[in-house]
């Protein structure tokens, strides 16, 4: 399948390019573009890879200078509503014609890194860059180097750039990016597995440190049972009984029980911490609807029954007793006498009488039970909130003080005062909430028992209701308080702890109790431990197993470029005994640093070579073929379709300039690249247009007369233009012999001038066949007259010309080459000629 | 799918087809003829090539480590825990 091909590209705009879009066809084999220094060389190759990757990488290689480049992409001289735009006709594989367009929507601006923007269409459609892969197939590189670009700003990006980049390039050359993603996305595992953390690793880890455990301490963490860290843990406080005298008892229980009384007992001598301890609190629900129901059903039944009912209720019960007649026949009412008159309807109204006096004393049963609930709640709030707020708040003054528990002790132990002021008022908020949730508390409790002494009352159901959700207003600031005091007596305990513990000398005595009183927690945080520990060294073994295995991938996929990179350095210098060897990793277990080698040999033949860093012992020269041939390999590896070559060789390389022109286009050709080559040596642009001619090699010439008009890019015939563009650089000079060749440049150039706009009207007036050989031979004298009446368009012209072919024409025997100003004016004059007759 | 994975996978079938003729080794192909067969590194990177998305794609690589875990704990397991 043939690869990408570009048939045609436009520019307008873009750098040196102005307002006339420039539209030159592009042969699919060869296309050489010359133009001398500032024409638009490197502006032509740099709107190709702003074409395809949106930015130009010089702006990314000199990173400190990225500001410099504001403003850089529009031509300066076009008014803002001109357009920007770079396109090319991109023949695909399958034959078919695509269009890709780029517009610059916005400049490089200073101080914004994110570089320009642009709107990239495809055959018209407002298109993504993702779509120049997966529309058009055409795969772009790893940045900065996107686009198949060269250009002098990128040829010594592989020796300057850092050693992460410089590999990051080579990954994406040799299209293993993948593997160092894949490498990365294990790594990440790394951040994912969670060292466990839990009090129990915690007092671990400080026993650790207790001087006197430093044996069996050790033995703690690498128990293999539950009953091996039992018993660990038991010569561990045997360990530390006997380092402080004391006969240890026989079992851990008892040993754990001599140190706690010992630590309490030391504690106590230096400052009472225990003051500081409190339990948790728990909360009340607040739910008291079921002693609202139950008052509410009682109040609805006691409306249902009235006192004399409640009086004969056991007549009532007894008369419901009497089996009924068996005929339905009416009795004698057993209640009053009355004849006849114990029928169903009396019947029912009893049973009616009785139902409502059982639901009435079920009612107040249900309260009762609901009341006496209602008290059991209470009296565990109660008890729960006496327990949540820290000791030293229950204890009376007198005894605070006799303990030594005074803030004045507090800041005798401290040395930094910082924790105590914060505690001293989250504390006191605490105590007054403490003491208006107690009294709440007591409230709603004494009217409960006014409710169940006296439950008539409607008035005291309504303020047990009141009380009780006075109740919870204080249970919510109460634990709002709690929350607020945890912070700063965590801080103050803690710095009191260390205090103490190192005052009197119990450093890891409370973490040994704790650990001993939580075995079964222990052994399940080692577990953990345990298991965190395989995981990390599983996966440390497996990042260096996939480091290892990435590195010889890479090194077979170093080796190939490095074969391909010889291939083109031979193409380039075939005989120096100095030579590219190959690109490699710097060693097995370096995964970010690449290295160039180069051979030194001292046999023509290039054998037993010394092998040293490139960048050190490459000339200028060899680094620079260098790049282009690391450069040419990644092409070919990466299948790019085309490739842009801004000045392939340096001005100076000579001897090598032949081998690009031969060799190395030879091969691009043969490997089916579209070469395009912009060149400022003229020279080179001819030998490869007359070389390769016959492959259908295209020739254009870059001319920049006018800022406003911008570069223009003109064919092979317009020969003319071509004199006068090589003439404006010696013209400048101030070499006396770079101006006499000037000056014959100029000459040569006055004498096509005079030819053309013969030519030109003589085909006006009918003659088909005017050509420019007509006038071959001929000297300018034997046709200046003709040419002097021609031009007409202004008086000044004739004279003009007549001027400036004087002053670029030596008399006899004159070697004095003319002045710079007399060659500058000859030149502009012509060009203004030139302008205005044949263009 | 990660475009990463992709490529791997591409690559990967174009050498599956191209057994018979003359396959062209992908970097999943040569990194398994690097990785020791039943080892984690191996586990790693068959979790990493199936399709999914990114996320998917962590969550089999963290499956995999876990996985692995627990027959290395198994294997290492202290005697008994009573």
């Amino acid at each position: 399948m043939p690869p990408h091909r570009l048939n045609r590209i436009e520019v307008q705009g873009f750098r040196s390019f102005g307002i006339v879009r420039q539209t030159p066809d592009l042969a699919p084999s060869i296309v050489v573009f010359w133009g001398g220094n500032s024409q638009g060389k490197t502006s032509l190759a740099e709107a190709l890879e702003f074409l395809f990757s949106g930015q130009i990488a010089r702006r990314e290689l000199l990173a400190s200078a990225k500001d410099e480049f504001t403003e850089a992409l529009r031509n300066a001289h076009i008014k803002p509503s001109d357009p920007v735009t770079v396109e090319a006709h991109i023949v695909c594989p399958d034959g078919t014609v695509r269009k890709l367009t780029r517009t610059l929507v916005e400049d490089y601006r200073r101080g914004n890194p994110q570089g320009c923007r642009s709107e990239l269409r495809i055959d018209g459609a407002v298109s993504n860059d993702n779509d120049i892969d997966n529309v058009l197939g055409i795969r772009l590189s790893h940045p900065p180097l996107r686009a198949p670009v060269l250009s002098q700003h990128t040829l010594g990006y592989l020796f300057s750039a850092s050693p992460a980049d410089r590999a990051a390039y080579f990954r994406a050359i040799l299209d293993a990016q993948d593997l160092e993603y894949f490498r990365s996305a294990v790594a990440a595992l790394e951040s994912r597995i969670v060292e466990p953390a839990s009090q129990e690793l915690a007092d671990l880890a400080e026993i650790e440190t207790v001087p006197a455990l430093l044996l069996a301490a050790p033995t703690v963490r690498s128990s293999k049972t539950l009953s091996q860290l039992t018993a660990n843990l038991s010569k561990c406080a045997v360990e530390l009984l006997i380092s402080i005298s004391i006969t240890p008892g026989p079992a851990l229980e008892d040993q754990v029980r001599q140190i706690e009384a010992e630590l309490l007992a030391r504690r106590n001598q230096t400052f009472p911490l225990e003051l500081l301890r409190r339990s948790p609190f728990t909360p009340w629900a607040g739910l008291y609807d079921d002693v609202k129901n139950a008052v509410a059903r009682l109040i609805e039944e006691s409306g249902k029954v009235d006192a004399e009912t409640h009086r004969v209720l056991s007549l009532f019960k007894a008369a419901l007793a009497i089996p009924a007649d068996p005929h339905g026949e009416s009795a004698d009412c057993p209640l009053c006498g009355a004849v006849d008159t114990f029928d169903e309807e009396r019947v029912a109204f009893i049973r009616e009488k009785v139902r409502a006096s059982d639901a009435f004393v079920q009612s107040r049963t249900d309260l009762n039970r609901a009341l006496t609930t209602l008290n059991g709640q209470l009296g565990n709030l109660e008890r729960s909130a006496q327990g949540a707020a820290p000791k030293f708040m229950r204890a009376a003054p007198g005894k605070r003080r006799e303990a030594g528990f005074t803030v004045a002790k507090i800041k005798a132990l401290l040395a930094d005062h910082a924790p105590v002021a914060p505690w001293l008022e989250k504390a006191g908020n605490l105590a007054r909430a403490d003491r208006a949730f107690f009294k709440a508390i007591g409230a709603a409790k004494s009217i409960v028992d006014e409710v169940v002494e006296d439950r008539s009352k409607r008035e005291t159901f309504m303020r047990l209701e009141e009380a009780l959700r006075a109740v919870m207003s204080g249970q919510e600031r109460f634990v709002q308080c709690l929350a607020e005091y945890q912070e700063p007596a965590t801080a103050l305990g803690s710095a009191l702890k260390h205090v103490v513990d190192r005052s009197a000398d119990t450093k890891g005595w409370e973490p040994l109790v704790r650990l001993a009183q939580n075995r079964s927690a222990l052994w399940a945080a080692l577990e953990a431990m345990r298991a965190y520990n395989v995981k990390v060294k599983a996966l440390k073994k497996a990042i260096k197993d996939i480091d290892a295995a990435n590195g010889s991938v890479l090194d077979d996929k170093f080796a190939a470029l490095s074969q391909e990179v010889r291939v083109w350095w031979d193409r380039l210098r075939p005989d120096e005994t100095t030579f590219f060897s190959a690109v490699q990793r710097r060693g097995d277990k370096t995964r970010r640093t690449v290295d160039l080698k180069a051979g030194l040999s001292a046999n023509e033949d290039k054998s037993s070579p010394k092998v040293r860093d490139a960048v050190a012992v490459f000339s200028q020269s060899q680094l620079h073929c260098l790049g282009l041939a690391l450069f040419l390999a990644k092409a070919i590896q990466e299948k790019a379709g085309f490739v842009v070559l801004d000045d392939p060789v340096l001005t100076s390389d000579d001897d090598y300039r032949p081998n690009f022109v031969a060799s190395v286009v030879e091969g691009l050709l043969d490997a089916g690249v579209q070469v395009i080559v912009c060149t400022q040596d003229h020279k080179s642009w001819k030998d490869i247009g007359d070389r390769w001619r016959h492959r259908g090699a295209m020739q254009y010439q870059l001319i920049r007369d006018d800022a406003l008009t911008g570069t223009e890019i003109r064919g092979v015939t317009d020969d003319l233009a071509t004199i006068i563009a090589r003439a404006a650089p010696l013209a400048r000079s101030n070499d006396p012999v770079n101006r006499k060749d000037g000056a014959k440049q100029i000459r040569q150039a006055i004498e096509r001038f005079g030819k053309s706009i013969l030519v030109k009207d003589r085909k006006s007036k009918g003659d088909a066949f005017a050509s420019i050989t007509d006038y071959d031979g001929k000297n300018f004298g034997s046709y200046s007259q003709q040419v002097m009446n021609l031009l007409t368009k202004d008086p000044s012209h004739p004279g003009k010309l007549r001027t400036a072919y004087t002053n670029v024409t030596p008399g006899p025997h004159d070697d004095t080459p003319p002045s710079s100003g007399e060659l500058k004016v000859a030149l502009g004059d012509l060009k203004s000629l030139k302008r205005d007759y044949l263009d | 799918m990660t475009v990463a994975a992709r490529k791997i996978n591409e690559a990967a079938d174009l050498s599956e087809e191209a057994q018979a003729g003359e396959p062209p080794l992908s970097n999943a192909d040569r990194l398994k003829e690097h990785l020791e067969a039943g080892s984690l590194a191996a586990a790693f990177l068959d979790a990493w090539l199936r399709p999914g998305t990114p996320q998917e794609q962590q969550a089999r690589l963290e499956a995999a480590l876990e996985a692995h875990g627990s027959t290395e704990s198994a294997v290492n397991a202290p005697a008994s825990a009573e």
